[in-house]
């Protein structure tokens, strides 16, 4: 055989090597996408476990808002019944939070309540689970940030496009109460 | 004086000035340190006030020549008493005409014969290191900053424990005896705290202790690296509090190491 021969079997085999490689790297994110989305998906049934223990308690001090203990049921219903893709899951997660920051804020002209221990509780336990809600989230979004940006890069777009792996949504969704944010690490210069 | 005696005039010159401007920068280093303790509410001693090294991490094991220095520490609001310190040691390459062997660090060399014929050189090493213990008994975990090649020949192993961060799983390699422990341990918001660290430390917890080490700091990254200790430990999930046995804190002899 010709060098020629040689150098197109061997340019051809690592084409293969690399395609096979693109695919894989493919596959192995759009898991990642996918355990960091059930993470976040276990973090938002937490926080929907929490909402009937809050309004409950809410609701023993303040009876006459029940409009809004009905847009928080409601909200939640809607919330745990959405589809689980991560546009849908936004919007629905949005109305929750409204509703839920509606529900927080008659505890102010209530101060019964606002004094009430299995209140401040189950508050401080919504705060431990919005922490986790948005850790989760930011996690599934860099997972997200990384996928898309192989699948709008050249040349791996190629193979994303020849085997059918699109752009992924965002998952973004306020906060019902005040979360602590990611963390901030910084230390001196190292010495020698 | 002809042109080689000048030339190596100079070379001798250059190299005092840089010992000299070793020296100093070191002799500084050292002096600063009573005033940051001081400055940061911590206690200082110049030596190993702990027994720290003495603690079975497998970067305490390593080479020959141990030294624990300039010790800083507090008592934390959870009652952790988290000390900060210089660790060295050095590691020996045996020049034997044009052969190289490492020490192995318990005295066995390359048999005594050869040893006598050998110049040996040693390489030091230089960290710092936070260490605190905590109270409940957990297993051996590893999170290890990886770059570069060093990524590549451990994602050929595969020992590493992957998590569901992509970014985190680039930065770090985890390796642990209990997988269950490393995946309690690591949640999200950890994942998050140790990516913040941008990879500049190890992080590695074994019975009833947990380490940070990362490259040697300035004394006033001391008092900042005993807060990120701190901070480490806050961020440790509640289930592997509840899931993992606890009980009080034991000394250095306390059987645990």
């Amino acid at each position: 055989m010709s060098p020629a021969v040689w150098v197109a079997a061997g340019a051809v085999f690592l084409g293969v090597v690399a395609l096979l490689a693109s695919y894989n790297r493919f596959v192995r994110d759009a898991q990642l996408i996918d355990n960091s989305w059930s993470n976040v998906d276990s973090e938002l049934r937490r926080r929907y476990d929490l909402i009937p223990n809050l309004v409950e308690t809410v609701q023993g001090y303040a009876v006459h808002e029940r409009t809004t203990f009905e847009s928080v049921t409601r909200a939640r219903s809607q919330a745990m019944a959405s589809d689980g893709n991560a546009a849908s899951q936004s919007a629905d997660e949005n109305v929750l939070v409204g509703a839920l920051r509606s529900l927080l804020a008659v505890s102010e002209a209530y101060p019964e309540l606002k004094a009430n221990v299995r209140f401040a509780e189950l508050q401080e336990e919504l705060i431990t689970t919005e922490n986790r809600i948005q850790a989760a989230r930011r996690i599934f979004n860099g997972n997200v940030r990384d996928y898309n940006t192989r699948v709008q890069s050249v040349p791996s777009n190629l193979v994303a496009r020849a085997f059918g792996f699109r752009a992924r949504t965002y998952f973004e969704v306020d906060e019902a109460v005040r979360a602590t944010g990611a963390p901030h690490v910084r230390l001196g210069a190292p010495g020698r | 004086m002809d042109g080689t005696a000048v030339a190596l005039l100079v070379v001798f010159m250059v190299l005092g000035l840089i010992s000299i401007l070793s020296w100093k920068r070191h002799a500084d280093r050292v002096s600063a340190f009573p005033q940051v303790a001081r400055q940061a509410g911590l206690s200082y001693s110049e030596g190993d006030a702990f027994g720290s090294a003495r603690v079975a991490f497998p970067l305490f094991r390593l080479g020959d020549g141990r030294e624990v220095t300039n010790t800083m520490w507090r008592t934390s609001a959870d009652g952790a008493v988290v000390r900060a310190f210089d660790y060295a040691y050095y590691t020996e390459s045996r020049d034997d005409r044009g052969l190289m062997g490492l020490s192995t660090g318990m005295g066995l060399g390359l048999g005594p014969g050869r040893e006598r014929e050998t110049t040996p050189q040693r390489t030091y090493r230089y960290f710092t290191c936070a260490l605190a213990e905590v109270p409940a008994v957990w297993p051996n975990l590893r999170i290890v900053p990886q770059k570069g090649l060093t990524r590549l020949v451990n994602a050929l192993d595969g020992a590493d424990i992957h998590f569901e961060s992509g970014e985190f799983n680039r930065m770090f390699r985890v390796t642990c005896e209990d997988e269950h422990f490393a995946h309690a341990f690591v949640d999200a918001q950890m994942i998050e705290f140790l990516v913040a660290t941008q990879g500049e430390f190890e992080f590695e917890t074994r019975g009833r202790w947990i380490l940070i080490a990362g490259k040697q700091q300035p004394p006033r990254g001391f008092p900042a690296l005993i807060g990120l200790h701190d901070a480490l430990r806050a961020t440790v999930p509640d289930l592997v509090w509840q899931t993992y046995p606890q009980g009080p804190r034991a000394s250095l002899d306390g059987g645990f190491l």
